[in-house]
């Protein structure tokens, strides 16, 4: 056999291995407004950039009929390749092959290219579209899982990874995503859960169909599993490809810088009426972060789900940034469980990947109730301030209105390492709201005047006038200037070129015990 | 700049695209199924120096896990108004009633667009977080 007849016959295989399960089962997913899984990556990666690496693997149990199993690439396509010129490993699930399930070798394809972006220093994007665990391959295929529960942990904070669910992920394959830093789901095509309906069913009793137990908007409102919602495959790509543009390919890489044509004092007239003076008016903080970030450019992060507070990306002056706010429109802007927990994550991945970030505060403090303590918001809110505390990149802090107690100190005051925080005139930075203040310390006043309500309001009113302001704080150096929310735009990106060079250490330690 | 081969009824064409902002600026608005927006949220996008994706929120369906058109309190309050009469049509959004609980005057609003079937309580009611404040059907 010649050069040419072996090359021949390598194509052909290729062009055998590119049909995956076979031209009419790609035909029905592409009927059913889905991708395949090589069209997936195509979308994915810049035109032709995509490299497949690993096509000719094949699995190699024989037990239950496998050995007759045609199961091209093992039922997943990995490689590399270029996103707006940027370099990202991947691998994309193909249903088509055996349901995309899982085994030894399959796992294996996974792991070297986890491997390999980890060495390269570029992110790593995993598309899940699988049946699960191959089961005929046994404890092989199972050990597989752990395997990439492995790498996922080993290289968090070291490269950005992604996981877009596009199909189903079921029982153990559900902790890869979970562990990974964002998870994009497809409404209405992507369900993730532990055990299925048909177990629950069985176990519980209870009736639930797929789409509420682990769909979509299950996972992105109820859960908080996911932290992005796409109505179609594309979406969702296009949406991992905006992530990315935020994003430094490891932790020693610079985010990328985009031209700065947004003037960084660019004074913003509405900012002096997106707040209402009145404490007991809500307003969407969202009006603010779009007013001050770069363009109105703010790709929010979970923003279905623990909507009291709100997390996203956005640049200043051409520079990615993470934001964190407290949401008045919502619970009244109270820190719970859940919003903890949210915060704290998007502060870890920012601080891993050297994203300052900027806080917008507006808080009376933390919810109130028995399901809150009992549900642990003591451990919860631990981690907003261990997240805060641990964090070493810029922090910069704005107090919009309402800043107390130990919601104050938890929403990245100075003392947990603000490295330079303001405050708008409309600040109230105080240790308890007027009310409960007044209510402890005239106590005995109150109770002793031949009017007490009309007292209790007066003394109420002294103590907001003398207290619930930012001058106070600032007076004690607590926040390092009062400043005019139409300048609050240049304040920050002044700060911020004042700090891009900032190097801070904390203790040696292996690891600090983070609050979980 | 991407070369793209384009076949239009058998006939390829060589299409070259160019990109003329940077990663992230040039994307397309994506549809969704509108987030359960805060109480009267109104997206609203500054007007853009550079071309900004507009976070599109097209509408879609209501929370999940609820009893079908039951408008719950969010937290433990008082109410202080109610803007809606039984019958009554109202949109997705609108405010329905406005509830004070954390010294913050907390706006009620629709999940989804119908027919205000029941009100529930009145001004002056002191309700418990995840009581039924009105039905929409």
């Amino acid at each position: 056999m010649d050069m040419r007849e072996r090359v021949e016959r390598l194509t052909e295989e290729r062009q055998r291995i590119a049909l995956g399960g076979g031209a009419e089962k790609l035909e029905k997913r592409r009927a059913s407004g889905r991708l395949t899984a090589r069209e997936r990556l195509d979308f994915l990666f810049d035109s032709g950039s995509f490299t497949e690496l690993d096509a000719l693997v094949r699995h190699r149990s024989t037990d239950f009929g496998l050995d007759r199993a045609e199961a091209p690439a093992d039922g997943v396509i990995t490689g590399f390749g270029t996103v707006n010129g940027r370099q990202v490993y991947a691998y994309a699930q193909d249903f088509t092959v055996l349901g995309g399930s899982l085994g030894e070798m399959h796992a294996n394809k996974i792991c070297k290219v986890m491997d390999l972006a980890a060495k390269a220093g570029v992110p790593f994007i995993g598309i899940n579209d699988s049946g699960g665990a191959r089961i005929q391959e046994g404890v092989a295929g199972l050990n597989g899982y752990g395997k990439i529960f492995f790498r996922n942990t080993s290289y968090s904070g070291v490269i950005p990874q992604i996981s877009a669910i596009m199909g189903p992920c079921a029982g153990g394959a559900v902790y890869s995503p979970a562990l990974t830093d964002f998870v994009f789901m497809v409404d209405g095509t992507s369900h993730m859960f532990i055990t299925g309906p048909e177990v629950i069913k069985t176990v519980t009793g209870e009736d639930v169909s797929f789409e509420q137990l682990g769909g979509a908007v299950t996972h992105n409102q109820t859960s908080g599993v996911a932290h992005f919602i796409a109505v179609s495959d594309q979406a969702a790509l296009e949406q991992i490809k905006r992530l990315l543009s935020f994003l430094p390919s490891n932790n020693l890489d610079d985010p990328p810088l985009l031209p700065a044509n947004d003037p960084p004092n660019r004074r913003e007239e509405r900012l002096l009426d997106v707040v209402p003076s009145d404490p007991n008016k809500p307003y969407d903080v969202r009006d603010v972060i779009l007013a001050v970030v770069d363009g109105g450019d703010f790709l929010e992060a979970q923003e279905r789900w623990a909507t009291n507070m709100v997390v996203g990306f956005a640049r200043m002056e051409g520079r990615p940034v993470g934001i964190i706010a407290n949401q008045p429109r919502v619970l009244a802007g109270c820190i719970d469980i859940n919003s903890s927990d949210k915060a704290a994550r998007f502060i870890r991945f920012c601080d891993a990947f050297g994203l300052p970030v900027i806080s917008f505060v507006d808080t009376p403090g933390y919810l109130p109730g028995t399901a809150q303590e009992h549900g642990g918001i003591i451990r919860h809110g631990a981690k907003l301030l261990y997240a805060y505390s641990e964090a070493t990149v810029p922090k910069l802090t704005v107090i919009l209105r309402k800043a107390y107690g130990g919601a104050y100190l938890a929403m990245c005051s100075q003392s947990l390492g603000a490295d330079l925080s303001y405050a708008w005139p409309t600040a109230e930075i105080a240790v308890m709201g007027p009310e409960g203040a007044a209510n402890i310390v005239f106590k005995r006043e109150i109770e002793k005047a031949e009017d007490p309500v009309a007292t209790r309001k007066s003394l109420i009113q002294d103590y907001r006038e003398k207290f619930a302001t930012p001058f106070v704080a600032a007076s004690l150096g607590l926040v390092e200037g009062v400043i005019d929310p139409r300048e609050t735009r240049e304040v920050l990106c002044r700060a911020l070129r004042s700090l891009a060079g900032k190097r801070e250490s904390r203790p040696a330690k292996r690891h600090g015990n983070f609050p979980i | 700049m991407k070369r793209f081969r384009v076949t239009v009824n058998g006939q390829p064409f060589e299409v070259t695209v160019e990109e003329t902002a940077g990663p992230g600026a040039a994307q397309q608005p994506v549809r969704l199924p509108a987030p359960p927006q805060p109480p009267g949220f109104t997206p609203q996008v500054v007007p853009p120096p550079q071309a900004a994706p507009a976070p599109a929120a097209p509408p879609g369906r209501g929370a999940a896990g609820q009893a079908p058109g039951a408008v719950t309190a969010p937290l433990p309050g008082l109410v202080v108004a109610v803007k809606v009469e039984v019958g009554q049509a109202v949109a997705a959004g609108q405010v329905l009633m406005v509830l004070e609980a954390m010294k913050m005057e907390n706006d009620i609003t629709a999940p989804a667009a119908g027919v205000v079937k029941e009100i529930l309580v009145e001004p002056g009611t002191t309700v418990a977080g995840g009581q039924a404040l009105a039905v929409i059907g």
